[in-house]
């Protein structure tokens, strides 16, 4: 009773509902995108991202820039350099995103021994603070998120298509250079917002975890994408209400739920076969 | 007016010249066999008749248009090498596979329409699996998988087929069905058939041309003829090259 009642005192808070907000909004991004991502193996694409934007946070808080106008352009960079190299550095994907994310988490903890003063912001980066969002912040979430889902909504078909076999999308006349394009870019924008709600270091897991506890159980695609959407938003709502009754890091809380909502659907895929 | 016609193709593939000046005309309504010894060129050729390979030099026409400038995809079913669901746990149901197939006939953003979902279902009864629409496409066997990428092929009624080694992973009786269901269409709807083989058993009995190939283009004609050629016994040895021009 006491838990419910600081729950509902909870809500009321500015802090813990633009939390709720843009965890939300970033989740289903980063669901939906992860059922296509982790289909087409290229799932650790968020983590070597993440990774590689601590070196144009570092930079940004170095020079007292706010990050995110340093990280977001980066990330997008370093999406395209991913796939130039995995195209033309004759490399598998995973090496040119292993590259790519050494290099920037390299750059990050030189630019951090070299400056004074700001480890502590990078702290943050690191492990996420959703529970300090601001305003802004808060709006841009829902106006990324929404330019996210309907690009995907627009090249629904043609997603589909290449996640299956690439190869037979590529006779079909659909150019799938730029669609591979438009899912990095879409990814490096998502994952830049996911940093601030579970930091660098687990952001991967927002795009891995709901995607392969989807995978799990259901059956056609569409209903993939839509249950793991409901996987992303669960575990966030509850992984931040978690946070505030017990006092742990929403970031570390989000995840573990996922972790949870994973192992049982891991079990009943078991149970029914 | 030839339906596939190349003239001194020459291709490079992963830095060696994979096909050396190879030039023929295939008629609308041909079932041409492709055999060639393993590295020869053959999927490197069709590869480079679906765009997806560029040209070294030569030329390469598909319904009178260079490959590089056509843009009827829909006319064109392809069936790739090595067709088994590589990844089991894929979520998509068989109507959402064979759905894809329509997605060259579509302009962006390629939606599908109820009339399209009815598309998938006819040819799906066509070729004998309807009670698979709803099927998830993990769960199917190797010939069961083999029909349904067939039917992604054909949902879009193309003017010609291209197979790569369709019958490689399916038991004797399943590979006749599926000669059988191929020569079928050839017959009764005049589709043009292109199918890379090594089973020199059974193409004989359907293909009513061969496009010998090893790197460079050692035979292309009537199977009549090709019977009788040395390029048939190279190929195939005394014993099969008896047997299948008898077959045929």
């Amino acid at each position: 009773m006491e838990t419910m009642s600081q729950l509902i005192e909870g809500l009321q808070y500015g802090f813990i509902q633009r939390a709720l907000i843009s965890g939300s909004f970033v989740g289903i991004c980063c669901a939906v995108l992860g059922v296509f991502l982790v289909l087409r193996r290229l799932s650790l694409i968020g983590e070597g991202l993440a990774h590689f934007s601590l070196a144009p946070i570092g930079l940004a808080l170095m020079l007292g820039i706010y990050p995110m106008y340093v990280a977001v352009p980066m990330a997008v960079f370093a999406s395209f350099w991913i796939l130039q190299l995995a195209k033309q550095g004759n490399m598998y994907g995973d090496a040119a995103i292993g590259l790519v994310s050494a290099i920037g988490v390299a750059v990050g903890i030189t630019l951090a021994s070299l400056g004074s003063g700001f480890n502590v912001d990078l702290f943050s980066y690191l492990f996420g603070d959703i529970l300090a969002v601001s305003h802004g912040e808060a709006w841009a979430s829902v106006i990324l998120s929404i330019l996210v889902l309907g690009l995907v909504a627009m090249h629904y078909q043609e997603l589909f298509a290449m996640t299956f076999d690439e190869e037979f999308a590529q006779v079909l006349g659909i150019n799938t250079e730029r669609v591979n394009h438009v899912l990095v870019l879409l990814t490096s924008l998502t994952v830049i917002l996911g940093i601030k709600v579970v930091g660098t270091m687990l952001v991967s897991s927002l795009i891995i975890f709901p995607a392969v506890t989807a995978l799990q159980i259901c059956q056609g695609f569409k209903k993939a994408l839509l249950l793991a959407v409901s996987f992303a938003l669960l575990s966030v709502v509850s992984g931040i209400i978690l946070a505030f009754i017990a006092n742990v890091p929403a970031g570390a809380a989000i995840v573990l739920v996922n972790f949870v909502f994973f192992m049982v659907a891991y079990g009943v895929k078991k149970w029914i076969a | 007016m030839s339906i596939i016609a190349a003239e001194n193709l020459c291709v490079r593939y992963r830095q060696s010249l994979a096909l050396e000046n190879i030039s023929f005309a295939i008629e609308p309504g041909d079932y041409v066999g492709i055999v060639g010894p393993n590295g020869s060129g053959k999927t490197t050729l069709i590869k480079t008749m679906l765009g997806l390979l560029e040209l070294e030099s030569g030329s390469i026409e598909i319904m009178g248009k260079p490959v590089a400038g056509f843009r009827q995809w829909q006319e064109i079913g392809y069936l790739p090498q090595a067709t088994t669901i590589a990844n089991k746990a894929f979520p998509a149901s068989v109507a959402e596979v064979v759905s894809t197939g329509l997605l060259g006939t579509k302009s962006f953003p390629r939606s599908l329409s109820g009339r399209d979902w009815q598309q998938v279902a006819a040819i799906l009864e066509l070729l004998d699996i309807g009670q698979l629409y709803g099927e998830q496409i993990g769960n199917l066997s190797g010939g069961q998988s083999q029909r349904v990428l067939l039917a992604r092929a054909m949902v879009a009624t193309p003017a010609i087929l291209i197979l790569d080694e369709p019958t490689a992973a399916l038991d004797p009786e399943t590979r006749e069905q599926f000669y059988t269901m191929i020569s079928r269409l050839n017959r009764e709807q005049g589709t043009t058939i292109l199918l890379i083989t090594h089973d020199s058993g059974t193409i004989g009995q359907y293909a009513s041309k061969m496009l010998y190939l090893d790197h460079s283009l050692i035979f292309y004609g009537n199977f009549a003829d090709f019977c009788h050629s040395q390029a048939m016994s190279r190929y195939f040895g005394d014993s099969s090259q008896h047997l299948m021009c008898h077959q045929h």
